[in-house]
């Protein structure tokens, strides 16, 4: 599976990463791979629950906004943004 | 009850009278505060037959019992009048610091009638309120005014202050309100209220403390609360409202090219990450406020140097930036910054340019109208030069200066069909296609299309509310469910509007609704729950809609513009059902209890206290 980052996740990431699974995997456990520095700048180590990661950040698939609990395949791809809030 | 001074300051700028109105409990308990009192005031003291511009209208600016106390987020006031640009109910909702300083002189909200001989301002204080002669400052910018007006009074003062558009009454005109940053009461024309009374400014400080039931109580509580808010808002903060712009744009949220097209690839070029890694100088935040979410940008080099104050917000992006289709930033900072100084609405602004600019593209009109500007999509220099035209009210600004909906009136033929806005008023950055309970906000709000009066759409994303029935983010593009979700948070948002809460203050939940109860008992010394301040929410939405039905209001006026009904969107990641507001609306009223036309049902008013 892809997570495909926009800015300024890019910045620490770079534009993709690629974790090959063999079998579907939590949300929660495949950001448990990301690099030490993306995890602090998404607040993951912080996060207990859904509302307080999607606080930090947004993983979108298509567009569906997934939940820490969520199980992911090995043929999809997920979209890392910064939340929307707006004015 | 605690938490308030009990006085209304009443300044007739006609006769020069000056008079304080007493406030019972039985009015603080049955309408709060802020928009609460505003709306009471407006329905008991305008007519039908009230102009707008004339020295009938009344201008309130009200306080709530949050405002001064330790609650964050809180430093906000509520200014409502008749609007001149919708003719129907006004309201604006502003930041900074002039409620604190205001409430510190001594009383809880100040109504203005009349109009002066001359030009004046208000210097209100602990020792009362002056009426003085402004005509030194008139045709002046507003940054300029309050440098001269804090000369004139202290440097600690804050002043709200209109510039060239509110003087010359621009219907679009906003009361920018300038301390040590600048924020706006921007929507509904109320800078033009100002200026039909002749009243440049009202300047504000004072130091008197308001006595609160349990203030220790609160202070207690603000050791757990602070370091929760600012840990869940960082990245809010960090990049600014306009952090989100990329993921609106991939949602099919942010409006583009007067609102007809569905993506945009240059929209990262306009965002809050952009701002921030390349012009962001600070960060700015409203009096007490953790999450300083205002942007301090500088721009040195370049066509619309130098720029070196507020940045753009997000809804601001969204309508000079996306509806336009202009992704030169430092060309919204410019504008954004023009817009600050004349006194204008940049929601507002931003919207009127693009429906120009799609006016232009349709022939309808043309460079002879212009004074030779190519009002093409994307061009930076056409927004900011237009812009001027408005705030100084030149040329076809001063047309545009009307708002969208009188300028397609005067435009005629086809105009009506690409004039977005919601009884006159100009939608906020949000698809109402893409959210469900934003079309019904925009359809149902008092002052037409807000994206406040729910602020529902990061309830549609992310966000819960268990307190008032939201247990769970609710399914967009989802006919069930919608209405009850959408009035509740209607009601829930009054509520705030009354205390004076700043809507960020729901971002990650960093305040709950049973925050909100706590803290206002504890101010109060009252012992409420949150179906009791529900109720009250629902008295003042009932109340607002009670005022415009006055005026004629009913459910033709709650359907959107044509586009949004009609227009259909592409794309990856685009919803392409479009709001079904015939059904949206029925179900709505019912719950509600309004009857058919969208009227409040004599049963509803008895149950309410109306």
């Amino acid at each position: 599976m892809r997570f495909l980052f926009s800015e300024p996740f890019i910045k620490v990431a770079g534009k993709e990463l690629e974790f090959p699974i063999s079998s579907p995997v939590s949300l929660r456990a495949l950001i448990g791979r990301f690099p030490p520095d993306l995890i602090k700048i998404i607040h993951h180590e912080n996060a207990v629950s859904d509302v307080e990661l999607w606080a930090h950040v947004m993983f979108f698939n298509k567009v569906r906004l997934l939940r820490l609990d969520d199980m992911i395949d090995n043929d999809e791809t997920i979209k890392v943004l910064l939340p929307a809030t707006g004015g | 009850m605690l938490g308030y001074h009990k006085k209304i300051l009443r300044v007739d700028l006609t006769s020069r009278k000056i008079e304080v109105q007493d406030l019972d409990d039985s009015l603080l308990e049955k309408y709060v505060g802020g928009v609460g009192f505003g709306a009471r005031l407006l329905y008991d003291e305008t007519t039908r037959d009230t102009d707008p511009l004339g020295p009938e209208n009344i201008l309130a600016a009200m306080t709530g019992p949050f405002t001064d106390s330790r609650v964050p987020s809180s430093s906000r006031h509520h200014v409502m009048g008749l609007s001149p640009l919708t003719g129907i109910l006004g309201e604006s909702n502003v930041g900074g610091s002039w409620a604190v300083h205001f409430k510190k002189t001594g009383y809880d909200g100040i109504v203005v009638t009349g109009k002066a001989e001359t030009p004046v301002y208000l210097w209100i204080h602990d020792g009362g309120v002056e009426i003085r002669d402004a005509r030194p400052i008139m045709g002046k910018d507003s940054i300029e005014s309050a440098d001269w007006l804090k000369g004139q009074t202290t440097d600690k003062a804050s002043a709200a202050v209109i510039g060239p558009a509110g003087e010359r009454m621009a219907r679009i005109a906003g009361i920018p309100h300038v301390g040590t940053i600048v924020r706006q009461a921007a929507r509904c024309g109320m800078g033009a209220v100002m200026g039909s009374k002749n009243l440049k400014a009202m300047v504000t400080f004072g130091t008197r403390k308001v006595i609160q039931a349990d203030e220790e109580g609160l202070k207690e509580q603000m050791k757990t609360a602070l370091p929760h808010i600012r840990k869940v808002t960082e990245t809010f903060g960090k990049y600014g409202t306009s952090g989100g712009v990329e993921n609106y744009e991939k949602l099919g949220n942010f409006p583009l090219q007067n609102w007809r097209s569905s993506r945009w690839a240059d929209a990262v070029k306009i965002s809050g990450v952009t701002m921030h890694d390349t012009i962001l100088k600070g960060r700015y935040a409203c009096l007490q406020c953790p999450i300083a979410c205002g942007r301090h940008i500088r721009i040195e080099d370049g066509p619309y140097a130098p720029i070196d104050g507020e940045g753009p917000e997000y809804e601001t992006i969204g309508t000079m930036g996306g509806e336009c289709l202009v992704s030169d930033l430092a060309a919204i900072c410019k504008a954004n910054d023009l817009c600050n100084r004349y006194g204008l609405d940049t929601m507002s602004t931003g919207s009127v340019i693009a429906f120009a600019m799609e006016a232009f593209e349709k022939g309808l009109i043309t460079t002879a109208d212009t004074d030779g500007i190519e009002l093409r999509w994307g061009s930076g220099e056409a927004l900011v030069e237009m812009t001027k035209k408005i705030g100084l009210r030149q040329g076809i600004g001063e047309l545009m200066g009307e708002g969208v909906m009188r300028m397609a009136a005067a435009l005629g033929r086809n105009a009506v069909e690409f004039a977005i806005h919601v009884k006159g008023l100009e939608p906020s950055a949000h698809d109402p296609r893409r959210f469900w309970s934003q079309a019904l906000s925009y359809g149902t709000a008092a002052r037409g299309a807000c994206h406040n009066a729910s602020w529902s759409h990061p309830y549609e994303l992310a966000l819960s509310m268990s307190e008032i029935g939201i247990d769970k983010p609710h399914p967009s593009c989802q006919v069930e469910g919608t209405a009850v979700m959408t009035a509740n948070l209607q009601t829930y948002q009054t509520m705030n509007d009354a205390l004076i809460l700043c809507r960020f203050a729901q971002v990650g939940k960093a305040v709950t609704a049973t925050n909100v109860v706590d803290w206002y008992n504890m101010i109060t010394g009252r012992q409420v729950d949150i179906g009791e301040l529900m109720a009250v929410g629902e008295r003042i939405f009932n109340l607002k809609r009670l005022f415009n039905t006055r005026l004629g209001i009913s459910r033709k006026d709650d359907f959107l513009p044509p586009r949004f009904l009609t227009h259909n969107r592409k794309g990856e990641g685009i919803t392409t059902q479009l709001p079904p507001m015939g059904q949206l609306l029925a179900d709505y009223y019912e719950y509600r209890g309004w009857n058919e036309k969208g009227l409040p049902t004599p049963e509803k008013l008895r149950q309410l206290g109306l």
